[in-house]
């Protein structure tokens, strides 16, 4: 059993959607966590829950109102209908807006966990030392979150290979622009391909256990542990 | 106070009720068992139709009726796997025949129930006519997946047959089934899609459509067949039978299909 043009071209997809995804997530993440590991605000507990909502929806949910507020008629869609952008559904900008959306928790919270688990300590060391702010955040707060964001790239990588649900519901199955994996196989599987199905259900499966044994072997290694900053 | 007294005066009634509760419980357990439901699987584009005949049905015989809706693919990957449903209403013929070839499904009850109309619709143009303009003129065309739904297909030749398969490729958008393709349009996300007539006939916003001439595609026959492996093999087939009674038939054309009564 070899992989099809289709097939391949689905893992590039699917490749080049995660990688994107983390990348972003991972710059606009760092503020957000770092908000929410340090502020006494109120803002707080609904800051936190809007971050954390995308774990608990289902992706029906997330895809119907993404396909609402993006289509024409949407606030959002229109918006960018009048500053002369292409809509987002049916399009990779779409996909990756839709994957950031429902990756955002799998990136922000390991981030978040390990600002949060630092303290105040080191930051009030290096501020005696005359430290600026931004000094002390790029020199001493990155360094000492690093698990953390080792986690959260891994995490929010491997949930964006993973996304189906939302995927589905916008992205109008064109190949090579919002044809991924999961939605290959889910059409090898309707088309009763089950052949070709099983093969690439079977990469997914060997990538699930190989991201995962990472996430668990970089536990081992480190001291401030990758997978507790995770949850 | 009432109630008090009369449990201080003696216990019986509480016995008495206790009794009373775990008969009657038992009765409906019984009665669940007895009462089994008809479990019939739907083609998403028969759902709206189904959903008007199943009343029907039930009220004449007393027999309940479990619909469930989604992809014929689905379906048929399912009842290959032993999922328990009694009749299995397919979009196309050729996963009823499949099943019967594998045993799976009775031949004798095999049923053409309808056969299906594709319709251009746009839920934001005034007119989708002349059709060849409002296609070229389209962003964004939503069809079902050809390679999974039959209306996908009959788009799919009807585009063909318009010679504007290859120039308008591009443009097109795949729902997973014919539900999905709906939803495209109805969002105003795609510009124009081909759907089953049922359901912009069924849908509760209008714009605008063209019913696409049968001669253009492939007939789009619905088949149905009673599952071997279902315990109420009779009513299923009383079920069928139903569906194929000529007021019912002359309900289902209204609904949007082609059937036996004109």
């Amino acid at each position: 059993m070899s992989l099809s043009p289709g097939d391949i071209t689905a893992i590039w997809l699917t490749l080049k959607l995660s990688a994107l995804v983390t990348c972003l997530l991972l710059i606009i993440s760092t503020p957000i966590a770092w908000w929410l590991a340090r502020t006494q605000s109120w803002l707080k507990a609904p800051i936190n829950a809007i971050v954390a909502m995308p774990l608990v929806l289902p992706p029906t949910v997330l895809g119907f109102y993404l396909l609402i507020f993006l289509g024409p008629d949407g606030t959002l869609g229109s918006l960018l209908n009048e500053l002369g952008m292409s809509p987002l559904p049916f399009s990779f900008k779409g996909l990756v807006v839709a994957s950031m959306i429902y990756s955002l928790p799998f990136v922000v919270q390991p981030i978040q966990n390990s600002f949060a688990a630092m303290g105040n300590r080191p930051l009030e060391v290096a501020a005696t030392l005359r430290a600026s702010p931004w000094n002390r955040f790029v020199y001493v707060a990155l360094p000492l979150a690093k698990p953390g964001y080792l986690s959260a790239a891994i995490l929010g990588f491997a949930h964006t290979v993973g996304e189906f649900g939302v995927v589905l519901m916008i992205g109008g199955n064109i190949q090579g622009e919002t044809r991924v994996l999961s939605v290959q196989i889910y059409d090898h599987v309707e088309a009763l391909e089950y052949g070709q199905a099983h093969f690439l259900s079977l990469i997914m499966v060997a990538f699930a256990f190989c991201v995962l044994a990472l996430l668990y072997a970089l536990q081992k290694r480190g001291k401030n542990t990758v997978i507790e900053s995770a949850f | 106070m009432m109630f008090f007294d009369l449990r201080k005066r003696e216990r019986i009634p509480l016995y008495s009720f206790i009794k009373i509760a775990t008969i009657s419980f038992f009765m409906f357990c019984s009665g669940i068992i007895f009462a089994e439901p008809l479990r019939i699987a739907v083609a998403s584009n028969f759902t709206s139709p189904m959903q008007k005949l199943a009343p029907l049905f039930e009220k004449e015989t007393g027999q309940k009726i479990q619909l469930s809706f989604g992809s014929s693919g689905k379906f048929y990957a399912q009842i290959q796997h032993g999922a328990p449903f009694d009749v299995f209403l397919s979009a196309d013929q050729a996963k009823p025949n499949k099943l019967i070839q594998m045993g799976l499904a009775l031949k004798e009850s095999q049923t053409v129930y309808a056969k299906g109309t594709l319709a251009l619709w746009s839920a934001k143009l005034k007119s989708v006519e002349p059709i060849t303009n409002v296609l070229k003129n389209a962003r964004k065309i939503a069809i079902a997946n050809p390679k999974l739904a039959p209306y996908g297909k009959a788009a799919e030749e009807t585009l063909k047959k318009l010679n504007l398969w290859s120039p308008l490729k591009n443009k097109l958008v795949q729902g997973e089934n014919i539900g999905q393709t709906y939803q495209f349009v109805y969002t105003k996300n795609a510009d124009v899609g081909f759907v089953a007539l049922s359901q912009v006939l069924s849908g509760d916003i209008k714009g605008s459509f063209w019913t696409v001439p049968s001669s253009f595609h492939a007939d789009i026959k619905q088949s149905a067949v009673v599952i071997k492996k279902s315990k109420q093999k009779k009513m299923a087939t009383a079920f069928l039978a139903f569906l194929m009674r000529p007021d019912i038939q002359k309900k289902i054309a209204s609904f949007g299909y082609q059937t036996s009564i004109k």
